[in-house]
């Protein structure tokens, strides 16, 4: 089975590794967006970009897409963008990502965000990506690489009650300082790892810790909905060093985070 | 002999071991009293600036908000007879820390210090030997002492933000050995002290105001350790400096010691003191810590300046 499977990411490899298939890693930037990648795929072409960064990353990005049809860029519509891991033994699966990318003309671009929920390597884990627009257009299965990114984090879940598998993907604060930070994160849930969506009826109830010291902070305050799955708060670091911040979350009355979890901030 | 007695007072009173009030333990000034001393009142002051932290991994990280700790102080002590003295210490805690969006002012009584020492050996006795009153050279001051503090002060359980935190929130106790020998009598001294402290568990129901599920927490056993050298430059002045620190094992929540947790550090304190009367005593001093890795672990670097005004009472009988 597992020579089948491997196989099988051979082709697709192949497959996505054909002349008028390119996938063209680059960096020019617009608006602090630096270009990731290129997809071409015969009169069809998308360019990837990334917030403050040409490289994905485990956890949260920042993304935008431009896409182009026989050299036209499209700027109205519905851009669809879907990761899926490939793994060379056990089952494939996807990861959260924003629904549906608007044109954002700000920034010339469609925007949103996706949350990778692991790394790619050459040898058992692979990211492809399917580009959709307006349901109409689709190019599949391209390849792509994500790696560890210093201050990324992304905790998830099964909660046993009730079987739904939970991702809490950090947004900020990735360099964090002592004294009060942005604290936001964005949950997801998922039945099956193919579809998921955003949770926006959670309370969220943080907790810092300093473990070396045995000490917390005042002043915190919880996170809340902001918009679509997304939680903003304030977490205190006191001191610098490494804090823990124990979120504990609630959904639908039912406390989801059992045994509880926390993030980990090296303040400066 | 007068000399010596004032030298000794000198070294006991000039030991400062001291550390933030929210991480890690802290032994303030104890009151000592000379042979020759009934009583003693003292206003003392400590301006501690806060210089930054040794993280877990023993590394410096320098902070850079403006962080201090001021503690003004009235002690007192009272010796019973030639063996037992017992001192009383009453600290008010003033806590500043800059930092955009949070409380930047606070302040409070701290906690309060009973402490006593239970003098076995003092140096020079007077002995008879075949009729005849001779002075015992050999012997060294020999002490044992004790202490407990009273968390009269505002722990975390209550306080509204870490700068209104002026107590530990706990009973500490503390149990060591004091000791002097004079190297070149009326010139210099060495002594050293250590000391072991032990801290109470406490069951935290609210954490800076607001409520949480009940646990306990104790902190870690603390051994205090200092070794000190004075120098009498005339009858009216001396000084003095001393090298110490501590080791604070894991502390515990719940019962279960928390992984490298232990706290560390070294610090050094010079001081110096004029005697303008034989009942009154100005000491300022300063006392650092050496604000590089490896110097610390889980601890507060700071360089603390103090001054500490004595008034004494003789004591005129035959000890």
């Amino acid at each position: 089975m597992t020579k089948y499977l491997l196989l099988l990411i051979s082709a697709i490899l192949f497959a996505s590794c054909s002349k008028d298939n390119a996938v063209t890693p680059s960096d020019p930037s617009v608006n602090n967006y630096n270009k990731v990648l290129t997809v071409d795929s015969a009169n069809l072409k998308v360019e990837m970009y990334s917030n403050n960064s040409s490289i994905l990353y485990v956890g949260y990005n920042e993304v935008g897409f431009k896409f182009y049809v026989n050299n036209e860029e499209k700027k109205t519509g519905i851009f669809k963008y879907t990761p899926i891991m490939f793994h060379t033994v056990g089952k494939g699966h996807s990861t959260p990502v924003q629904p549906e990318f608007t044109y954002d003309y700000s920034k010339g671009m469609f925007t949103g965000y996706v949350c990778y929920s692991m790394l790619s390597d050459s040898l058992t884990s692979f990211w492809f990506a399917d580009y959709n627009y307006n349901d109409e257009i689709y190019m599949r299965r391209k390849p792509f690489d994500v790696v560890l990114g210093t201050g990324n984090q992304m905790r998830i879940w099964l909660n046993p009650v009730d079987t739904i598998l939970y991702y809490l993907t950090l947004i900020t604060p990735k360099d964090p300082v002592v004294g009060l930070n942005d604290f936001k994160v964005i949950l997801h849930q998922t039945y099956d790892q193919t579809s998921y969506s955003e949770v926006s009826n959670a309370q969220m109830f943080i907790r810092p810790w300093m473990p070396s010291h045995g000490h917390g902070s005042s002043s915190n305050v919880n996170p809340v909905l902001t918009s679509h799955g997304m939680y903003e708060g304030k977490s205190n670091f006191t001191m610098p060093g490494q804090w823990y911040v124990y979120d504990s979350i609630i959904v639908n009355n039912q406390t989801i985070t059992t045994p509880s979890f926390y993030l980990v901030f090296d303040a400066r | 002999m007068k000399k010596l007695l004032i030298l000794i007072f000198i070294f006991l009173i000039s030991k400062a071991s001291y550390s933030q009030v929210c991480c890690g333990g802290g032994v303030y000034d104890v009151a000592v009293l000379s042979l020759n001393k009934r009583a003693l009142f003292n206003v003392g002051y400590k301006y501690d600036n806060n210089l930054g932290v040794w993280d877990s991994d023993k590394e410096w990280r320098k902070i850079s908000q403006t962080s201090y700790q001021m503690t003004p102080a009235f002690s007192g002590a009272y010796r019973f007879n030639k063996e037992f003295q017992a001192g009383i210490l009453i600290p008010l805690v003033i806590n500043k820390n800059e930092l955009p969006g949070l409380p930047s002012d606070g302040s409070g009584i701290g906690d309060v210090v009973l402490s006593g020492r239970f003098e076995i050996f003092h140096e020079y006795s007077l002995y008879k030997d075949k009729g005849k009153i001779l002075t015992d050279k050999k012997t060294p001051y020999f002490a044992v002492t004790f202490g407990m503090t009273f968390p009269t002060g505002k722990s975390d359980e209550e306080a509204q933000s870490e700068v209104g935190i002026s107590g530990k929130g706990y009973f500490t106790t503390s149990l060591g050995l004091s000791f002097i020998k004079t190297i070149l009598k009326d010139k210099i001294q060495i002594g050293s002290d250590v000391n072991w402290q032990h801290s109470f568990t406490k069951t935290y129901e609210k954490y800076y105001g607001e409520s949480v599920p009940p646990y306990e927490r104790r902190q870690g056993e603390r051994f205090n350790y200092s070794v000190t050298a004075n120098y009498l430059l005339n009858f009216y002045n001396s000084v003095s400096f001393s090298l110490g620190g501590f080791y604070q094992s894991d502390y515990s929540i719940n019962g279960t010691g928390i992984s490298n947790s232990d706290e560390s550090a070294f610090s050094m304190v010079a001081s110096y003191t004029w005697y303008p009367k034989t009942y009154v005593r100005v000491s300022p001093l300063i006392k650092w810590n050496i604000p590089n890795t490896g110097y610390g672990k889980n601890a507060t670097g700071t360089v603390l300046y103090g001054l500490n005004l004595v008034y004494y009472l003789e004591n005129l009988e035959d000890l």
